[in-house]
């Protein structure tokens, strides 16, 4: 649920942030607004916007409560309407499309070639989607739709963000009403295996995070490596932009809205 | 046109009346923490032990704001007993030594430059410096100028060039690659200039003590007027800090 919470939070922050650069000024502001509701909502969850602090090795320190279940369906019921008619407004209005369109086009080929995940990649029609492919925790029972299209422009990466958006917002409802059980962990000294390597993957907003740790023969940290999303991604974005006027950089750069710290990560 | 105007209508006014009227943060919120110095040694200790951040002093019962990152080990270990989160985020300070407590924080408005009061009360433009954090505590800046917290009214504003700047806002452990771009950006502040250190990483190199890639504290490098504690700040902890020192 944190997980999903956090995808729409970034991809409300992220469809926003498209409207302001194309100078379309109301679903800028409101999205940054929708987003804050969204962070709050981690926040009423585990004390911290981020969620920091929510995760430990082997699960999670803070369970929902009834009190906070309601909260957070009321939260949501009373946003999902928002969300919904704000992003009709803005991929439903001409002149945002006529931008968004054939601006910053990468073919589903060179897409598989650089390895592009996420919703850069889906824009091109590569399916993948870690929820789906390695699916852990709850994922494995729930449908996560392919969100492939196939126009690999701005308006592409804008469009799988709006459906992957409504498409979370539904995922929390059911978890609110599937009231799965959440049992916290409290963190125990932390022991790992000696001599072992453990990688981990997670499909996070950007996309594919991965995680990985290499232990020596007394289970102490030999390396420990994250590969970011952005590593990815970074290639897509200069693919987009050859030869594209530099006007268009802007608009490119945000439809990935990928991490500068993260690619050398 | 219409659908804009019925999307307007649908958001409503959304700004806070804060300061008027005071913002509720829910139970988990993780604000100030307060340290009760009457608990036996042993629970002390084995607090200040689960603590990632060496910030907890067990003799001196104290908790080091700056470098504490609001995890909550400390208050899980204890019960509540030794060190207890409030919903209080009221964190900013004006002095580093300030930033060691148990709880009561010194009146920040008091301890504010008060010429900068007078030169910057009214219009404060300021830079952001990004120098190697996780993002987390430039986002939680960025979000002020949305709609609910709306900083422009108060006349406060992030610009786009130090130039333009009256003082920079520093977020991050200060890589030992960023040390110039910050230095730089810093001089080309006209004077005179505030220097604002925002989260754990820019007050003591935060989850990042201890590698000797990074600075441990903006103070080492540049005069700090305002430190800002949190990993990150919730937003309003910066607004509250921000209207304090300069209103
Ligand atoms: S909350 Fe702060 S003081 Fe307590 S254990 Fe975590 S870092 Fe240390
Ligand atoms: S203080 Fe915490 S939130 Fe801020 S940059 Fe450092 S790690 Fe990130």
């Amino acid at each position: 649920m944190a997980l999903e919470l956090e995808r729409i939070a970034n991809h409300v922050g992220d469809l926003g942030a498209l409207s302001g650069d194309v100078a379309f000024l109301p679903p800028a502001n409101y999205c940054g607004r929708m987003r804050g509701d969204f962070l709050n909502m981690t926040l009423l969850l585990c004390g911290n916007r981020f969620g920091k602090g929510l995760v430990r090795p082997g699960g999670v320190r803070f369970a929902l409560d009834d009190e906070i279940r309601q909260d957070l369906a009321g939260r949501i019921a009373e946003l999902a309407p928002q969300v919904e008619h704000v992003l009709a407004l803005l991929l439903n209005t001409p002149g945002v499309r006529a931008r968004f369109e054939g601006c910053g086009r990468v073919s589903r080929g060179d897409a598989d070639q650089l390895g592009l995940v996420g919703p850069a990649g889906r824009a091109c029609g590569l399916p993948y989607d870690a929820r789906r492919v390695f699916p852990t925790e709850i994922y494995g029972q729930l449908e996560i739709p392919e969100n492939a299209e196939s126009t690999g422009d701005v308006w592409a990466r804008a469009k799988v963000r709006r459906d992957e958006v409504m498409q979370s917002i539904d995922i929390i409802h059911s978890l609110l009403d599937d009231r799965p059980e959440t049992t916290c962990v409290e963190q125990p000294p932390l022991r790992l295996a000696p001599d072992a390597l453990a990688v981990t993957v997670n499909e996070a907003w950007r996309g594919e995070v991965s995680h990985c740790v290499l232990t020596d023969a007394n289970g102490g940290i030999l390396r420990y490596k994250i590969k970011d999303p952005s590593f990815h991604n970074w290639n897509g974005l200069s693919m987009s932009l050859r030869d594209t006027g530099i006007s268009d950089f802007p608009l490119n750069n945000k439809s990935y809205n990928l991490s500068y710290c993260g690619f050398d990560l | 046109m219409l659908s804009v105007l019925k999307n307007r209508f649908e958001q409503g006014c959304r700004t806070s009346r804060y300061p008027k009227v005071n913002v509720q943060l829910p139970s988990r919120y993780r604000g100030r923490p307060v340290v009760n110095a009457d608990v036996p040694a042993d629970l002390a200790e084995a607090c200040a032990a689960a603590c990632p951040q060496e910030a907890i002093d067990a003799k001196a019962r104290t908790l080091h704001l700056g470098r504490c990152v609001f995890c909550g080990n400390c208050e899980r270990i204890s019960g509540g007993q030794f060190v207890r989160f409030t919903q209080n985020f009221e964190n900013g300070v004006a002095e580093k030594a300030h930033l060691v407590t148990q709880g009561d924080l010194p009146d920040l408005a008091a301890h504010a430059r008060q010429h900068f009061k007078g030169l910057f009360g009214r219009s404060l433009q300021l830079r952001q410096v990004s120098a190697a954090g996780c993002n987390a505590c430039e986002a939680d800046l960025n979000v002020l100028a949305t709609p609910f917290f709306d900083l422009a009214r108060f006349g406060i504003n992030f610009v786009a060039s130090p130039r333009h700047a009256d003082g920079i806002v520093v977020t991050g452990p200060i890589s030992r690659n960023m040390k110039t771009a910050l230095m730089q950006t810093y001089e080309a502040t006209p004077q005179p200039r505030v220097v604002i250190a925002v989260g754990s990483c820019a007050l003591s190199g935060g989850p990042f003590r201890g590698s000797n890639e990074i600075t441990e504290g903006l103070d080492s490098l540049l005069p700090v007027d305002l430190f800002i504690p949190g990993c990150p700040p919730h937003p309003m902890t910066n607004l509250h800090a921000l209207l304090t020192f300069f209103k």
